[in-house]
């Protein structure tokens, strides 16, 4: 039955219904020609708002939408500006490094793309950067944001297939770090054949660095704090989230004065839309786990992939691959939601750690926004932009193949991304 | 579409349970980490969450910001994707009106159940679905109406989530 609910899903959803109905109604078929009462359907949906773990996401979308508005952003542009902007190809560096730091206090990459391409953006093509030049480096860059912790990427990939999200934050501290990297080497080497020059005439003194990132000390211990709190069971991650709004409320208000009621209103009014798209399709895609669970579906889909392959890191790529082909055409929201409870089951059974793959994966899914022809970060940086999408496809590809090699390489070296986790966590 | 005041009123009510929410769990995590655990806490969290969500989702469906994908549709004629636009409202509609059945006989159920230590019944907290999905009805059965009227153009675009 699953595969055909499959193809009615997938039917309703390219015939353009709304995500969370085409999976609500072709979930709930299961129910109603299946083996189950319908009833245990509402009760799934009922069931999984009233998770504990759940919260985290909500909160984190909520504290990432007052991050953005407590003054801390423009903080981090002055910090990233001294930082790299007397490098080569300045202000594109500048941007690459931008979504790094605010990686440590925003956990979406499509809030990071917007926020750069209203502030950076002008900047850039003022200076002579290409329209598509521009859009890409602030698209694909806003990766890194969703790849350092927090991530609400990572929280639903966590909460969907129950990996510990603790875990999986820690872990993508050095895929960011490595990523925040790569792409500035690729932003040098286009910028050397291209002559973009620095922002900065000269490199900035000691004293201003130093006093730039005293400035920011509330963004840059965020991160740190979040850890150190879920590493020792200060707070779960669900109520890191409410920590992260109220650090929020609180850097905003009272350290730099620049939220103000109103504007911590606006804040929650995007956030309650947000939160009621994202858990539609988190409680009807709950009615989908008693049918894979019932059929087998993971046992039979393990089983015919290790038929293909049987190597842990040949079976990685070929899964990646897919998702990579898929987030080209498919919103990454939805593919997290929906592959993970299938996926995770998966690649366990063959023997791969979960975070590790995890982290692959997410990177892959939220990539998926950047590539066309479809993805939110793309279209959201060159609506702002006024870029034209081939414009946009013929710059970003050097970055993106940088991204694809540096997947390759977590892939191939599970260490990269499990390092770390295992040093504070322990061995998983 | 509803009288704007209304719509107004729903969307505070959301932010309300929301930060209802948030409150709650801060509460709980502070209290818990201090020894003294505020249990009632959670429970509250819980139950002002799914409000939200579902008052949310309600408001998401009057911004139209529940993600669709538009990559086939889009190459079709706008008499056809008019006419799907149509068929589909029909089929959420029923979806929904199905939901609120179940949902209200849940609720029913539930009324003698108690949620957590609180003392009030479980039934706060399952009657959220059948709300929820009454609203939604009620705003699927509005477009349909102002579409198939005329007062509203019915049709696929396609719409993008921007949470990640």
């Amino acid at each position: 039955m699953s595969g055909l609910l499959t193809i009615l899903f997938l039917f309703l959803m390219f015939m353009g219904m709304p995500v969370a109905f085409a999976i609500g109604i072709s979930a709930v078929m299961f129910y109603v020609f299946g083996p189950v009462p319908t009833s245990i359907a509402i009760q799934k949906i009922t069931t999984v708002t009233q998770s504990f773990p759940l919260l985290a996401v909500p909160l984190f979308v909520f504290a990432g939408h007052l991050m953005n508005e407590s003054g801390i952003t423009e903080r981090l542009i002055k910090l990233s500006t001294v930082l790299t902007g007397w490098m080569r190809g300045g202000l594109a560096q500048v941007a690459i490094m931008l979504s790094a730091l605010m990686g440590g206090v925003s956990g979406s990459a499509v809030a990071d793309a917007a926020m750069e391409a209203r502030i950076l953006g002008p900047a850039m093509l003022k200076d002579g950067y290409t329209r598509g030049y521009s859009s890409a480096v602030i698209a694909v860059g806003s990766l890194i944001t969703a790849t350092i912790p927090p991530s609400i990427g990572l929280i639903l990939y966590g909460f969907m297939g129950n990996i510990s999200i603790g875990r999986l934050f820690v872990g993508g501290v050095v895929p960011g770090v490595l990523m925040t990297i790569i792409l500035m080497g690729t932003a040098y080497w286009i910028a050397r054949r291209r002559g973009y020059e620095p922002a900065l005439k000269e490199f900035p003194s000691v004293r201003t660095i130093l006093s730039c990132t005293w400035e920011c000390k509330w963004a840059l211990m965020f991160p740190i704090l979040l850890i150190v709190g879920i590493r020792y069971g200060i707070f779960t991650p669900s109520e890191a989230g409410a920590f992260a709004v109220a650090y929020a409320v609180f850097v905003g208000m009272l350290v730099y004065r620049q939220l103000t009621f109103d504007k911590l209103l606006d804040a929650l009014r995007h956030s309650v839309t947000d939160i009621g798209m994202i858990m539609l399709i988190i409680m009807f895609s709950s009615m989908i786990g008693y049918m894979i669970t019932l059929e087998g579906v993971p046992q039979s889909a393990a089983a015919f992939l290790v038929q293909i392959t049987d190597n842990r890191i040949g079976l990685m790529l070929m899964l990646i691959t897919f998702i990579i082909i898929l987030g080209m055409f498919l919103e990454s929201t939805v593919i997290v939601l929906l592959l993970t409870p299938i996926l995770v089951p998966i690649i366990t059974r063959v023997g791969i750690d979960p975070v590790h793959f995890g982290l692959v994966m997410m990177t892959c899914v939220t990539l998926g926004g950047m590539t066309p022809p479809v993805g939110v970060a793309m279209f959201t940086v060159c609506g702002m932009l006024k870029c034209p999408m081939d414009e946009y496809t013929r710059e970003a590809l050097p970055l993106l193949l940088a991204v694809i090699a540096l997947v390759v390489l977590m892939i191939v070296w599970p260490a990269s991304v499990l390092f770390l986790p295992n040093l504070v966590f322990g061995p998983g | 579409m509803v009288s704007n005041s209304l719509v107004k009123l729903e969307e505070r009510l959301a932010m309300a349970f929301f930060a209802g929410t948030s409150v709650f769990v801060l509460i709980g995590a502070v209290t818990r980490t201090l020894g003294i655990p505020v249990i009632w806490a959670i429970d509250l969290a819980q139950l002002s969450f799914v409000w939200s969500c579902m008052l949310g989702a309600d408001l998401a469906m009057k911004k139209n910001a529940h993600i669709e994908i538009d990559i086939v549709v889009r190459h079709f004629p706008a008499g056809v994707r008019r006419m799907i636009a149509i068929v589909w409202q029909f089929a959420i509609a029923a979806f929904l009106a199905m939901l609120i059945w179940y949902g209200s006989n849940l609720t029913l159920m539930n009324v003698e159940r108690e949620l957590g230590d609180i003392g009030i019944s479980y039934s706060w907290v399952t009657a959220a679905i059948p709300a929820g999905c009454a609203l939604m009805l009620l705003t699927t059965i509005t477009r349909l109406f102002r579409g198939l009227t005329g007062r509203e153009a019915l049709s696929l675009e396609g719409h993008d989530g921007t949470v990640i």
